[in-house]
């Protein structure tokens, strides 16, 4: 475990290293976050702008759901979604054996090879704009709410991690399904939206959509304190048994793996 | 004949990439659905203003899949890394045609995939929940929308072909790539009509040739522009068409010198 740590910490600290060497390289990424981020936050506002809300929650509810969606999809983008842009390439090159080769668990090293420190910004302006909401909603935050919140945004992307990683893992069959992680970014795009909205217009899709829904949805009523306890036990539970099965379709996939060129 | 040629040959390739352009098309399902349900919703709590109907929701951001499909270019990508990264200009330049021109009988070719796809998937879903909105347009409407739609394509390609050379001066083209397309999705309608926009943004989107890609050929399709305002898209976009091209032409001549194909 110790020595999983610092090979992370080590990852961060190449990350920004090349991050420094390539000063362009960083403002340009910089300008896409920003962009993407602003786009993000600004779409569901301009799209409820003559609402006063829907499906049970308010305008400023759906903001708010929105803002948490920022925040957890900045961190996913920080920590994992770079390593996900890069799968089809490693596994379609055959660069996959030498990460097969390493002593080191693939699915860790493919999964946290890159960190997006120019993601943290997105984050940023996220908790920014979710302040400025919970304001017009006068949310009181206590201590035990913010902990609470931690625990179900962990599992929040740690679901949305698995359920990535399940797709993703398709590229050892389907290696030219390089845009793959594209129609990902749009499924996840879904989570920003209030559950109910799916129940009443998806229809049996909405069981499909079921786990996603819950992602962005339950720490947003924690933070609303609507607090479900089932709800959170649900979460936590999926995200468990989703990471489990990303793990065991991982090293199913690999028994299929035939390389490329070496 | 050549340009024949050159469509079979490049239909080829988009057969060669089918599964791409299966996933390509239900990506860009995701988000008009999702809008489609939420005003759905809306509509039926709230009565907002901006449509009138869930019928005129159904045929905006239908309309806007199908056009989308048609005539949202994304070359600026395969110009960028392939051509300019990878060092793939090369045999282009050694082609006795011009690289514009390969270039757009390439997008054609899976801009009218992508467009048959987004076509018969809303064929798909109007034959499983029945008539979800109508069209009437006279016979001048329907060859004002073709003008338009195919004007559209022009300023899209130019525009995009634009943002693809940029990678001769820019070392990471990821950024620019990823802030055009972000502007492109704003601008072009793909969240709500510009219509519904705050004063300030449809401003500013009247100085840009975005709006004139899809989004104005869209309400034209919807029926919603009088002969006056139609005929006012068509102008502005041969306009535009004129200004890209110029730009075109100076960036391709001052860019091309720039390029190096490495290990060739």
């Amino acid at each position: 475990m110790k020595r999983y740590l610092r090979v992370y910490i080590k990852l961060i600290y190449l990350n920004a290293a090349a991050l420094i060497v390539y000063p362009a390289n960083f403002y340009n990424s910089l300008l896409a976050s920003l962009g993407w981020g602003f786009f993000s936050l600004y779409s569901v506002v301009l799209l409820t702008a003559q609402t006063k809300g829907a499906f049970g929650w308010s305008r400023e509810e759906i903001l708010l759901l929105n803002g948490v969606y920022g925040i957890i999809i900045g961190i996913f983008h920080t920590v994992f979604s770079r390593n996900f842009g890069r799968f089809s390439k490693v596994v379609h090159r055959g660069q996959l054996d030498s990460v097969l080769m390493k002593p080191i668990d693939s699915q860790y090293l493919l999964s946290l090879w890159e960190f997006g420190w120019v993601s943290i910004s997105r984050v940023l302006m996220a908790l920014g704009y979710v302040v400025i909401v919970s304001r017009s909603l006068a949310i009181q935050t206590k201590l035990v709410d913010v902990f609470l919140f931690l625990i179900v945004g962990v599992c929040g992307i740690l679901l949305l991690y698995s359920m990535w990683y399940i797709v993703i893992t398709f590229t050892i069959w389907f290696t030219r399904l390089s845009n793959l992680v594209d129609l990902m970014f749009n499924i996840t795009g879904i989570a920003r939206y209030p559950r109910s909205m799916f129940a009443q217009s998806a229809g049996f899709a909405f069981w499909f959509l079921f786990p996603l829904l819950l992602i962005i949805n339950i720490p947003t009523k924690v933070y609303l304190r609507r607090i479900d306890l089932g709800e959170i036990v649900l979460l936590i539970s999926i995200a468990i048994l989703f990471f489990f099965v990303s793990r065991v379709f991982w090293k199913f996939a690999l028994r299929h793996y035939t390389s490329a060129s070496s | 004949m050549r340009y024949i040629r050159l469509l079979i040959l490049y239909a080829q390739d988009v057969i060669e990439y089918r599964s791409l352009a299966v996933v390509w098309f239900f990506a860009s399902l995701i988000n008009p659905l999702l809008f489609l349900f939420f005003w759905k919703g809306a509509i039926a709590d709230n009565n907002p203003t901006g449509f009138s109907s869930v019928s005129d929701v159904y045929s905006y951001y239908f309309l806007f899949l199908i056009l989308s499909g048609f005539l949202m270019v994304h070359i600026e990508h395969e110009v960028a890394y392939w051509d300019i990264k990878e060092g793939g200009l090369t045999k282009y330049i050694l082609k006795p045609l011009p690289y514009i021109t390969s270039k757009f009988f390439l997008e054609v070719t899976w801009r009218i995939a992508m467009g048959l796809i987004a076509l018969a998937a809303t064929m798909i879903l109007i034959m499983l929940f029945g008539q979800l909105f109508t069209i009437s347009l006279t016979p001048v409407q329907i060859i004002l929308v073709i003008l338009t739609s195919l004007l559209a394509l022009m300023v899209s390609f130019v525009f995009k072909m634009i943002i693809g050379l940029t990678a001769l001066w820019v070392v990471d083209f990821e950024g620019i790539e990823q802030f055009v397309f972000m502007l492109t999705l704003l601008f072009s309608g793909f969240v709500v009509p510009l219509d519904m926009f705050p004063q300030y943004l449809r401003t500013i989107a009247t100085f840009l040739p975005i709006p004139y890609t899809i989004y104005y050929p869209v309400r034209m399709f919807q029926g919603k522009l009088t002969l006056e305002q139609s005929l006012s898209v068509i102008g502005i976009q041969i306009l535009w068409l004129f200004i890209l091209s110029i730009g075109y032409k100076a960036i391709w001549n001052r860019g091309v010198k720039r390029f190096t194909g490495v290990g060739l």
